[in-house]
């Protein structure tokens, strides 16, 4: 035991007159690695809606939603736009990976973290020609589902 | 201005205000120490201080169960225990005016009220871990506070007297105590890490496994008020080795160099040196050991605590009969 406490003795002393092997993180950043998984970013012009990344994705991040306004494309098909859940993004990449014409890709921007669900998106390459659905409305119809049982339960108590 | 100044000692220096702002210096010195150590940044000076005001403005909760009397009131009784002991502890002169023949045994007494408070936070707790760490803490406590006493009782014994004051100018005119009797500050330091539940004796309080032991319980002011008690506790065994085995507000280089005033402030700026040097020991220990088993701290002191300071005391005697 006292050898192993006069080895990690030295270690020790040594660090405390070393540069440490962090940063202040907030005042000073590094930078992530060249391949790091961070913000999701859809290029709308690029992509030609064929749903590869929806089958492929593992958590049902990610969906092809119909225009609310209706609106139809040359061929009179609906145009749908890629609505994400990022709540449930694991950032694994497949999507990025799987698609044809490169409009799925990660940016190295790490801080993500939102106060509101709502704010958790998936960003849109051409935000100016562009606005996408709102995803709280687009793809979440579970509360509703919740709810309606409870209510039903409640009437059952009352009579 | 008879009633104001000793008011003034009591509250503000070097008094409880004084102790609040040393306890915050003394952790922030702790933390960066240990997170060099490691190799890490540490936090900024403020955090200890930002720490507590963000618990102070947390909601106050007691659980269904617990006595809420009990809950209520003995963080407040620890952090006024350690306070009452800092007062004892002569920051800068060997005339210092809260000095009475006896003050180590009240020295003693009033830090191991901390103990106590946590016994009674886990007694008092419907929760399993609560009780858990009570009985760690009171197993504990036989491990660390007998030679902790015997190991202040060593200086005492040298110089034939029970109040530090003495100690203090029996060093003046004799090395210092670390040199004299130097198992007794040995034991005095390791029993100090057992007294402040640091690593490698954190067993009552265990966050990794009994998830905070007597705190499990605790949140917003209480807890402030408890991380208060352990920061200020540090620094009352911090300072009172430092005067007891270190001199004080003596070095000797500067011995009778100075005098009046400006002697008081060196001195006191000695002693919160020496104070910080004991703190980084801590420090080095924390970084050095990892947590013991109960039954193993129980054992370890008992063999390399007791035993050596009973020889020291033999020793002491044997010289002082000689």
């Amino acid at each position: 035991m006292g050898r192993s406490v006069g080895v990690m003795f030295k270690e020790l002393m040594s660090h405390l007159f070393k540069k440490p092997a962090t940063v202040l993180y907030p005042l000073q950043r590094l930078d992530p690695p060249e391949r790091f998984r961070g913000r999701l970013i859809w290029d709308d012009t690029e992509c030609i809606r064929c749903s590869m990344c929806v089958r492929d994705c593992p958590c049902d991040v990610l969906e092809l939603v119909e225009r609310d306004d209706g609106s139809v494309d040359d061929k009179g098909k609906p145009v749908r736009d890629l609505v994400a859940i990022m709540k449930r993004c694991i950032f694994c990449g497949q999507c990025s990976w799987v698609c044809p014409k490169d409009a799925l890709r990660f940016e190295r921007v790490f801080e993500l973290a939102q106060a509101d669900k709502n704010g958790l998106k998936m960003y849109v390459e051409n935000p100016q020609t562009y606005e996408p659905p709102p995803v709280a409305e687009a793809a979440e119809p579970a509360p509703e589902a919740d709810q309606a049982p409870q209510s039903e339960g409640q009437d059952q108590t009352e009579q | 201005m008879d009633t104001v100044m000793p008011l003034f000692y009591v509250l503000i220096f070097p008094g409880f205000v004084f102790l609040v702002g040393a306890g915050f210096l003394a952790e922030f010195f702790d933390r960066k120490v240990y997170a060099r150590l490691q190799s890490r940044q540490g936090p900024p000076w403020y955090q200890p201080f930002a720490d507590i005001v963000k618990l102070l403005a947390k909601e106050d909760i007691v659980t269904d169960g617990a006595d809420r009397g009990i809950v209520n009131i003995v963080p407040l009784f620890g952090l006024t225990a350690v306070a009452a002991s800092f007062l004892y502890v002569p920051l800068w002169t060997a005339q210092w005016p809260f000095s009475f023949t006896g003050d180590l045994i009240v020295i003693v007494y009033l830090l191991t009220i901390p103990a106590f408070v946590l016994v009674l936070m886990g007694w008092y707790s419907p929760n399993p871990f609560g009780a858990l760490g009570t009985g760690r803490v009171i197993t504990q406590l036989f491990g660390y506070e007998v030679p902790f006493t015997l190991a202040l009782l060593t200086p005492a014994l040298v110089a034939q007297s029970w109040r530090v004051t003495d100690l203090l100018a029996y060093q003046t005119t004799h090395f210092w105590f670390v040199a004299t009797t130097p198992i007794a500050f040995f034991v005095a330091v390791v029993a100090l890490v057992g007294k402040l539940e640091r690593i490698p004796f954190d067993i009552p309080h265990a966050e990794t496994e009994i998830v905070g032991g007597p705190m499990v319980e605790y949140t917003g002011r209480k807890l402030a008020l408890l991380r208060m008690m352990f920061q200020t506790e540090t620094v009352v065994g911090a300072a009172l080795i430092a005067v007891i085995f270190l001199g004080g507000p003596y070095c000797p280089w500067l011995g009778g160099m100075l005098t009046g005033i400006t002697a008081s402030i060196v001195g006191f700026f000695i002693v919160m040196l020496k104070t910080l040097l004991i703190v980084f020991v801590l420090s080095v220990i924390k970084a050095l050991f990892a947590r013991l088993r109960i039954e193993q701290m129980v054992h370890w002191c008992l063999l390399y605590l007791a035993i050596p300071i009973l020889v020291q005391i033999l020793i002491v005697i044997i010289i002082a009969a000689t």
